[in-house]
């Protein structure tokens, strides 16, 4: 699969809701709309504060979005304000004094955590369990934007406000751990480039 | 890339696992069929996701999903009221884009556009914005497509469908849907594109081509500034017709190179098979029709209305489209304005003069541009030294 043409395909997407075509906003909708639920409901539990936050959102893009020069992507634009307007509602809520009590605020469990009878489960399987318990709210959120979106790893740095290059080491640290249970090679494979 | 890197690096194979659909599915399926000798690795490492990175998903429901479609357009149709007022001086802007790029292509242009009392669906022109830089392809005014720097390819089916370097970018459309298209080849590009009708037309650099996706009038009428060749399907019910902003050519079925050029004085067009009518848009000399035959060279001087018929060797005027630039006793400034064309460079004379010499070869322009530059030093007799990236001194 090629990502440029992916991004090129939702550029013309992008343009042409901005020209106002309800086809393309069909089309924006029903291809982001859960996976922007999805990751606005790991800060809050909120359903509806989400889903007037994804509105918000739509609304913005209509209105602003010909002021917006070319974003570096759609997908990446939508994730960044989505989480804006979060926060930005949470605050509102007070439920929140400052953006900074929001760090400690993606809610994400593996089903690997939850494994119990440690005596079973291989090497691999176990420190894989201890790289993710060990996992900061940021990384887990980091780990989620990889599997969730088509975003590039400098875009989830953008987000994150991390180097593109400390995002793919923690994707390829916590994978290696999973390769390695698949493989009896000890041989590493997976170098990070 | 080893395996494992590869999906990592898949939005697809996370998508499969944790969002699957049917169209994902059948990605997969058939990714599987293709690499075979990968199906294993690549079934266990999903399975492991599954098994050890699996997690709650949060889900709109459907109902949840559509009901909050709905809040969404309700908004931005009252959106859409509140903008209804700024839409008429929008409207207006609109026609001054189109007159922009006709000043931007030449003022006898606009003349045309503004005199012709038809209704031509050239006032319907997307406004091609003259600021563009990179090759793009314009689709209703509305689409704006990235090209591939250097050569590109384009095909327009006659169902309506459109490929771009192999890559389909619009499926067939509605029979009675046609829309304006213009393609913009800036200097350094060219392009080669294949209209509905099976016309083949090579777009030189610095050039646009606006055309119908689909030719449903009397005629099929494209508009050119800037050079091509063209070769057209033959259709005698349908004649073809290429409009410039001073001359027009009407074609039934012929190859032919023209260019017209804003900042040249002259049109020059060359006809290497079939038959060519030309005659001025504003109907100067007579509104005489001037019939060309193969082998001519006919020069439109645009400001004296006058044209000369020359019979030459056409390869001289044909040859770029294969990717080499022909010439015989040819000014040194023609032949230094074609490269600056092809690659998007300058040239500076340290002595004006020089740009008299005459020359006469052949350049094969494929070649990387310092090489070309090197055969220029022993065709000349001059130093070609290069200043940076865009511009040269000729010495």
């Amino acid at each position: 699969m090629n990502n440029r043409i992916d991004a090129e395909y939702w550029q013309i997407v992008w343009t042409n809701f901005k020209a106002g075509d309800r086809q393309a906003f069909k089309t924006i909708y029903n291809d982001f709309a859960d996976s922007l639920f999805s990751y606005g409901s790991r800060f809050t539990s909120d359903r509806d504060l989400v889903k007037d936050a994804i509105q918000d959102l739509f609304i913005d893009v209509y209105t602003y979005g010909n002021s917006l020069r070319k974003p570096e992507s759609l997908e990446y634009y939508l994730y960044k304000s989505l989480k804006r307007i979060i926060i930005r509602k949470l605050i509102d809520k007070n439920k929140f004094s400052s953006v900074h009590d929001l760090k400690d605020l993606f809610e994400l469990k593996f089903s690997v955590e939850e494994m119990e009878n440690e005596e079973i489960l291989e090497d691999s399987v176990k420190k894989m369990k201890d790289e993710i318990l060990q996992l900061t709210p940021k990384n887990r959120e980091l780990i989620f934007l990889k599997f969730n979106s088509g975003l590039t790893y400098k875009e989830i740095g953008k987000l994150l406000d991390i180097k593109p290059n400390t995002v793919k080491k923690q994707v390829y640290r916590l994978l290696d751990q999973l390769r390695k249970k698949l493989s009896d090679d000890i041989i590493v494979l997976f170098t990070i480039c | 890339m080893n395996i494992y890197h590869q999906l990592i690096e898949n939005p697809l194979f996370f998508k499969w696992i944790y969002h699957p659909s049917p169209e994902i599915n059948t990605y997969w399926t058939y990714f599987l069929e293709q690499h075979p000798e990968d199906a294993k690795v690549i079934k266990e490492f999903k399975a492991g996701f599954k098994k050890h990175l699996n997690y709650k998903q949060l889900e709109l429901t459907d109902g949840e999903k559509k009901e909050l479609a709905l809040k969404i357009l309700k908004q931005l149709e009252l959106k859409d009221k509140q903008r209804k007022k700024q839409s008429i001086v929008r409207l207006s802007m609109r026609y001054a884009a189109v007159a922009i790029v006709f000043l931007a292509v030449g003022a006898a242009l606009s003349y045309y556009i503004f005199q012709d009392k038809q209704v031509n669906q050239f006032t319907q022109l997307p406004p091609v914005n003259p600021g563009i830089q990179e090759p793009t392809l314009i689709i209703d005014n509305k689409e704006e497509i990235a090209l591939n720097h250097g050569e590109s390819n384009l095909q327009y089916s006659d169902k309506g469908e459109i490929t771009v370097d192999d890559r389909k970018i619009k499926e067939k459309v509605e029979p009675e849907d046609v829309q304006m298209n213009a393609l913009v080849i800036p200097y350094g590009s060219r392009s080669t594109i294949k209209l509905a009708d099976g016309t083949m037309v090579w777009l030189n650099a610095g050039s646009r081509l606006i055309y119908p996706s689909r030719f449903v009038d009397k005629t099929r009428e494209v508009f050119l500034v800037g050079e091509a060749f063209f070769d057209v399907a033959k259709n005698a019910q349908q004649p073809f017709v290429v409009k410039t902003p001073e001359v027009q050519l009407e074609v039934l079925g012929t190859q032919f190179n023209i260019s017209a050029y804003p900042e040249e004085n002259v049109v020059q067009t060359v006809l290497t098979e079939g038959s060519v009518e030309m005659e001025w848009i504003d109907g100067g000399v007579f509104g005489e029709h001037l019939k060309v035959v193969p082998g001519q060279l006919v020069i439109a001087n645009k400001k004296e209305k006058e044209t000369k018929v020359y019979s030459v060797n056409t390869d001289y005027y044909t040859s770029w489209k294969e990717g080499y630039l022909t010439f015989s006793n040819s000014d040194l400034n023609r032949v230094v304005k074609k490269l600056e064309r092809y690659y998007n460079i300058h040239f500076k004379y340290e002595n004006a003069m020089d740009g008299m010499i005459k020359i006469s070869g052949k350049l094969d322009v494929r070649n990387d541009k310092d090489e070309v530059l090197k055969y220029m030093n022993s065709l000349t007799g001059l130093n070609f030294v290069k200043i940076n990236n865009a511009l040269y001194m000729i010495k």
